[in-house]
């Protein structure tokens, strides 16, 4: 014959799996979102709209983040002196010339460099995809980049979908994030 | 926010660093716990580290498979040095067949272990927590309160900083379960039971939550799974039935 041994107590872990019960419903309804919760303010973070840019381009004519809603926008801070900027500048170069027809454009924003230098190097790597001059580290500001190369991709809608720190970023990896950025 | 950190004028990726260095002190305390309740602590760190290599070649791996297309075109670019081409739930799958492989081949995968992994898996969780803090992720609703942080352009809740201090109250609990010997089995179901209370709370302040009929379905899920797993704790708690021996019977 088998005895059960019943000296231990069930009550501490029943009572608990009613206070879980109650409170954790009366919490999980208090505490839900009213009204409009999705932030639609513009901010430089995933799910986010993009802050608006509006700088001068190389070829001297004003490039603006806004008049690009429409379009697959890789937003790429870089710089001459920064050797990963330098590296993934070919990669970049290359996903655009690919992927232009499907309404892709891979803007590079420099940082605080002059039009001349600019002009230099993009000859002399034989690059041609659009470039803006953040002279003034505006766009930098409100874009939070602490440190260079920084990426952000944006979809169609104008809204963050991905951001990268750092670099050099392969041409396969640029590319499949552009692809997703155009399945949206 | 702190996404890049200068140190000695390198520029390192803060969040990672977090994680890194959350995931050191995790094995340490996984090593000190095995060894007080004698358990292969050195196989256990080895295959703890050994993980980590298991998490990065799983995530790339996930990545690239899923992103075919572009490294057919691009092969060398899957070998190439960044922290953003992974998928973290590939990651995370290798490193668990990894770890429970390598535990069960070397003969010391028991219940046990859960003795040191659990606690070592809250100090991981602070690290994820700081990590969230660092790169800004996960995020909380808008709060004017003392200690409100500014974040994406709005002082909020500072969620990342509730679910390190929910970790460490989780740690706590552990570590007492542990000293007061309750039957390792039940301190997986406690461990279980508790990181889903802390769900339903801190999820509570957390921005950007799916929705289920207007609440956060994270916090459902976060009662159900601690009901489900309070009610196996108490099964695990239930103390084994003891055999009582018939008495013979005497004749005179």
């Amino acid at each position: 014959m088998l005895k059960t041994d019943v000296a231990y107590s069930r009550l501490p872990i029943r009572m608990a799996m009613v206070v879980v019960l109650v409170a954790g419903l009366v919490w999980t309804w208090v505490s839900r979102p009213v009204g409009s919760f999705t932030e639609s303010v513009s901010a430089a973070r995933i799910g986010a709209v993009a802050p608006d840019l509006s700088l001068q381009g190389l070829d001297g004519r004003p490039i603006s983040l806004k008049a690009l809603r429409g379009k697959s926008v890789v937003l790429n801070f870089w710089a001459t002196w920064c050797p990963p900027c330098r590296a993934e500048m070919a990669a970049m170069n290359q996903v655009q010339h690919d992927l232009a027809d499907q309404g892709v454009v891979v803007l590079g924003v420099n940082q605080l460099e002059d039009e001349q230098t600019v002009s230099r190097f993009m000859q002399a790597e034989g690059l041609s995809f659009p470039i803006a001059l953040d002279q003034a580290g505006v766009a930098a500001q409100s874009y939070r980049v602490g440190a260079l190369p920084t990426t952000y991709f944006i979809d169609r809608n104008g809204t963050i979908q991905d951001v990268v720190f750092g670099g050099p970023l392969a041409q396969a990896l640029i590319e499949s994030k552009v692809l997703s950025l155009l399945s949206r | 926010m702190l996404p890049i950190a200068r140190v000695f004028g390198l520029s390192i990726q803060a969040p990672l660093l977090a994680v890194l260095i959350g995931f050191g002190l995790a094995v340490e305390l996984a090593r000190r716990l095995a060894t007080r309740y004698n358990l292969d602590a050195n196989t256990l760190t080895n295959v703890l580290t050994n993980a980590i290599f298991a998490f990065i070649l799983g995530a790339r791996l996930g990545y690239v498979i899923v992103n075919a297309p572009s490294y057919l075109k691009d092969p060398l670019g899957a070998l190439a040095l960044n922290t953003t081409a992974m998928l973290p739930w590939a990651g995370w799958v290798a490193a668990l067949i990894f770890t429970v492989l390598s535990l069960h081949r070397k003969r010391v995968l028991t219940i046990d272990l859960a003795r040191a992994i659990l606690p070592a898996a809250c100090v991981l969780g602070m690290g994820l927590a700081v990590s969230d803090l660092l790169s800004g992720a996960n995020f909380g609703i808008p709060a004017a309160l003392p200690w409100s942080i500014d974040l994406w352009g709005a002082r909020r809740h500072p969620v990342q900083v509730y679910e390190f201090l929910v970790w460490g109250v989780i740690l706590i609990a552990l570590l007492w379960a542990n000293w007061r010997k309750i039957p390792a089995g039940a301190l997986v179901w406690l461990a279980i039971a508790l990181a889903a209370v802390g769900r339903v709370w801190v999820d509570g302040y957390r921005a950007e939550v799916p929705l289920l009929l207007g609440v956060r379905v994270t916090q459902l899920a976060g009662v159900l799974v601690a009901l489900v797993a309070l009610w196996l704790l108490e099964e695990a708690m239930k103390p084994a039935p003891t055999p009582v021996l018939n008495q013979p019977e005497v004749s005179e």
